[in-house]
């Protein structure tokens, strides 16, 4: 049988990496002195530094997860767990560095700002550089903020909520995230207030064997609602990066939160995020993922249903290529009556890439009629890739009802020839079949996210043919 | 005889497996959180096994090396299973059944029934070579077109590999033991065979674990309807297929006690055009029944449509309401809905009214 030829991925317009100098850069490795380092650099109460050391002594404890993806081959000693690229914080667009603004303008940010994301907080490396937020989320009494400067400006809302959702003890990664967390979002959302347009950050990667370790805590107060953003794209290096961030949302009563992110790290990233949201009475927390991007993605935003009525949604896609493994997929964990649960996933396999659904559904005891439904598509385009479905249902309440269906295939040559029919090159038709296979995905997302994804996706597909 | 020693080494690696693998433990995988009851673990697992029973083998050598390759193989993909290990640790006879175009050719190795009082195991081996074939299994007796080929009294356990080459094969399948067992089918299939098997379950606490190999062509569908009612019930099924083929498995429980399925298809690189399709729907019937449920696919090529499905509910207010507008009480029109929701999907005469009897006893 005679093989297609395989696509090669031209990364040319990612691949930039500017040459600059850092404020401040940790030697490689993990040790108690680059907590303290870190701590004393932040300035941080005593409190925080005692968490971090508490927090590295669990991670050096815990072994690496022998379920999910492989990840034996990351070297925590080779990684940098702090870099700095400049001394100060700004707030003006002017202030900012050329060369971190020639980045974020290859990347279209300014012009996303421009439009109508309301602040960016653009992370570069391990520091928020700039962060603009427009008077009108401080009229509203949004706090939309760096999560360092939370830390000294609203120190009793950070202490209470910071390792809330997903303690340290949870898992190795979100210990490694406790002790060594740098940058990341802060945000605050009144009681009754609703954020009029979406809240954006972009994180960018930069520095080889960085290890990014964001974390984001979103605080959605009774009765508002909030539409977070979240992007990520970093160039290629040769050795393995990690990123390891930590995202908690607090959904309190009657609110509504839904937190968009697309990943597309360069393939040499471990991308190792927990992310969970408590979702309290009647609110509803929506996570829009999309992974393109990355070596290793191990993934699964969580719901915890905890209040009565409260819902939840996962809507996530992955698209898996060459030496890609996309371990993605949700939880929805029921503690409460009448909760309902929804997941939405999508996955294509192409060039040798592996893509996994793994999910949990869990109904309580006191999860009076809750509901869940699950839907999980695989499309894998060639013969070498591969595609994987682990869901966990479990179900302790006779009158729930809880549901998971999965299929996997690859393009049907009926379509595929009808559209051939209509005059089109097989790789045009095959990345309309796909485009049309993701769309669920794409027309949840803001105008220029779904324009860019469709753009990262038809990168992904040069050349590759069904 | 040297095959035979070989035998004998992996029944004693298999004690020492046993020994030394855990009880399935409450977090098997840190994210998941499945709460497995410890005392069932307790009651299906016997405790340590200080000696491997004495197998006997009284067989032509060609058929010894039979055997052999059969328990290596199951050695080989079973390692981490405890309950294979305690059941190859136990194990006393092999009986080896050969059917040619339909007509058993061979009765060999083992005496028909244990010795009184004994509790063994034996795994039992039928070669479908071609033709067309009835098997029924009802607990520990095992039938061929009818006649009984083999009883096992007291073993409480049931360890059948069947492989079937150019053949037709039915199996029906009723376990409804008041004791606890475990039961392991290795179902194959090769060069265009068609097998259909039904299966009927009433446990009292149950480990039925269900292995299908299926390429050449050939196809094989798999049907059980549980009723899980007495006690916890634990369904394990997977699925190789390493060459072109078809495997459709479902796996129906009406649960008011304690239910685990899983299932996992794995479809080879090799498996072009094949399909694959698991649905386990469960239908919870009372505030103490517990369904869990991890329905799995491995895909390893794209030439192929597989999809899985399963859920859990209850029976539907609706449903229930009209039987109950005609006449029939809340439990009756639970035990009618039931009955056509077990019903469904096996197609023997005998296990349908097995259920029909299972749901007038409840």
């Amino acid at each position: 049988m005679v093989k297609e030829e395989k696509f090669r991925v031209d990364y040319s317009s990612y691949n930039f990496h500017n040459k600059r100098k850092y404020a401040f850069k940790e030697a490689p490795g993990i040790s108690e002195k680059v907590v303290r380092d870190i701590s004393k650099i932040k300035n941080e109460p005593e409190w925080m530094l005692d968490t971090r050391l508490k927090a590295l002594r669990i991670f050096q404890s815990m072994p690496l997860p022998k379920w999910g993806a492989d990840i034996s081959a990351l070297n925590f000693s080779e990684l940098i767990y702090y870099a700095r690229p400049t001394e100060k914080k700004v707030n003006s667009w002017d202030e900012v560095p050329d060369y971190i603004k020639e980045t974020f303008e290859r990347l279209g940010i300014p012009e996303a700002e421009r439009k109508f994301l309301s602040g960016v907080s653009a992370q570069y490396e391990s520091e928020t550089v700039y962060h603009k937020a427009k008077e009108e989320l401080d009229k509203l009494g949004i706090i939309f903020t760096d999560i360092d400067s939370a830390l000294t400006e609203y120190p009793e809302l950070f202490k209470k909520y910071f390792g809330r959702a997903i303690p340290m003890t949870d898992n190795k990664f979100s210990a490694l995230n406790t002790a060594f967390w740098s940058g990341g979002s802060f945000i605050y959302v009144p009681k009754g207030v609703n954020v009029p347009f979406p809240l954006q950050a972009y994180f960018r990667l930069n520095i080889a064997r960085i290890g990014q370790f964001e974390r984001t805590i979103i605080i959605a107060d009774k009765g508002s609602s909030l539409h977070y953003i979240e992007g990520c794209s970093a160039p290629i290096y040769n050795r393995a990066s990690l990123h390891s961030g930590v995202v908690e949302v607090f959904v309190l009563d009657d609110a509504k939160v839904r937190y968009t992110t697309i990943q597309n790290w360069s393939k040499n990233v471990y991308n190792l995020v927990t992310q969970r949201a408590i979702v309290h009475k009647n609110a509803r927390m929506e996570w829009v993922d999309g992974n393109i991007g990355s070596k290793t993605t191990m993934k699964y935003p969580s719901i915890v249903l905890l209040g009565e009525g409260a819902s939840g949604e996962v809507l996530s896609i992955s698209l898996a290529g060459r030496g890609q493994c996309q371990d993605a997929g949700a939880k929805a964990i029921h503690l409460a009556p009448n909760t309902s649960s929804r997941i939405i996933s999508k996955s294509v396999s192409l060039d040798g890439g592996r893509s996994t659904y793994r999910g949990l559904v869990r109904v309580s005891e006191r999860a009076r009629n809750a509901v869940s439904a699950a839907n999980c598509d695989a499309l894998i385009l060639d013969e070498d890739s591969s595609s994987d479905t682990i869901p966990y249902i479990e179900s302790q309440r006779e009158d729930s009802l809880v549901s998971h269906e999965a299929s996997v295939g690859k393009i049907s040559d009926e379509q595929l020839f009808y559209l051939k029919s209509r005059g089109l090159s097989e790789e045009k038709a095959t990345d309309i079949i796909v485009s049309g296979f993701l769309s669920p995905f794409t027309k949840e997302l803001p105008l220029e996210y779904a324009i860019e994804l469709n753009r990262l996706i038809r990168l992904e597909m040069k050349g590759a043919v069904g | 005889m040297n095959d035979l020693k070989e035998i004998k080494n992996i029944i004693e690696n298999a004690r020492r497996s046993y020994n030394s693998l855990p009880l399935p433990k409450e977090k098997e995988e840190e994210w998941r959180y499945t709460p497995l009851q410890k005392e069932v673990m307790h009651a299906l697992f016997p405790g340590e096994i200080k000696k491997a029973d004495d197998f006997k083998l009284d067989a032509p050598v060609r058929t010894i090396g039979l055997i052999k390759n059969t328990i290596a193989e199951i050695t080989r993909k079973e390692g981490n299973n405890k309950s294979v290990m305690m059941m190859l640790a136990l194990l006393s006879y092999a009986n080896i059944f050969s059917v040619h175009d339909g007509t058993l050719r061979r009765i060999k190795t083992a005496p028909p029934r244990p010795e009184k009082g004994k509790t063994e195991i034996r795994i039992s081996l039928l070669l479908i070579e071609s033709g067309r074939v009835n098997i029924t299994i009802k607990n520990d007796r095992v039938m061929l077109n009818d006649k009984t080929l083999l009883k096992n009294d007291n073993s409480g356990a049931n360890f059948i590999v069947v492989v079937a080459d150019s053949s037709t094969l039915k199996m029906d399948i009723l376990e409804d033991e008041s004791k606890g067992t475990f039961s392991l089918f290795y179902i194959c299939a090769f060069n265009k065979s068609n097998v259909r098997t039904d299966m009927v379950r009433h446990p009292k606490y149950l480990r039925t674990d269900i292995r299908l190999i299926a390429s050449g062509e050939s196809r094989i569908e798999v049907h059980t309807s549980s009723l899980i009612v007495k006690g916890p019930s634990d369904i394990q099924l997977s699925s190789e297929q390493e060459g072109s083929s078809n495997v459709r498995a479902e796996v129906r429980n009406v649960i008011s006690s304690y239910s685990v399925v899983r299932g996992r298809l794995h479809i080879a690189n090799e498996a072009v055009n094949s399909t694959a399709s698991f649905n386990n729907p469960n239908l919870l019937i009372s505030d103490n029944g517990k369904a869990f449920t991890i329905p799995s696919l491995f895909i390893d090529n794209n030439r192929l449509s597989a999809g899985h499905s399963a859920s859990i509910s209850r029976i539907d207010e609706g449903e229930l309401f009209y039987l109950m507008t005609r006449g029939l009480s809340k439990k009756r029109a639970a035990a009618v809905i039931s009955e056509g929701f077990l019903k469904k999907g096996i197609k023997s005469e005998w296990l349908r009214k097995s259920i029909e009897k299972f749901l007038r006893g409840m």
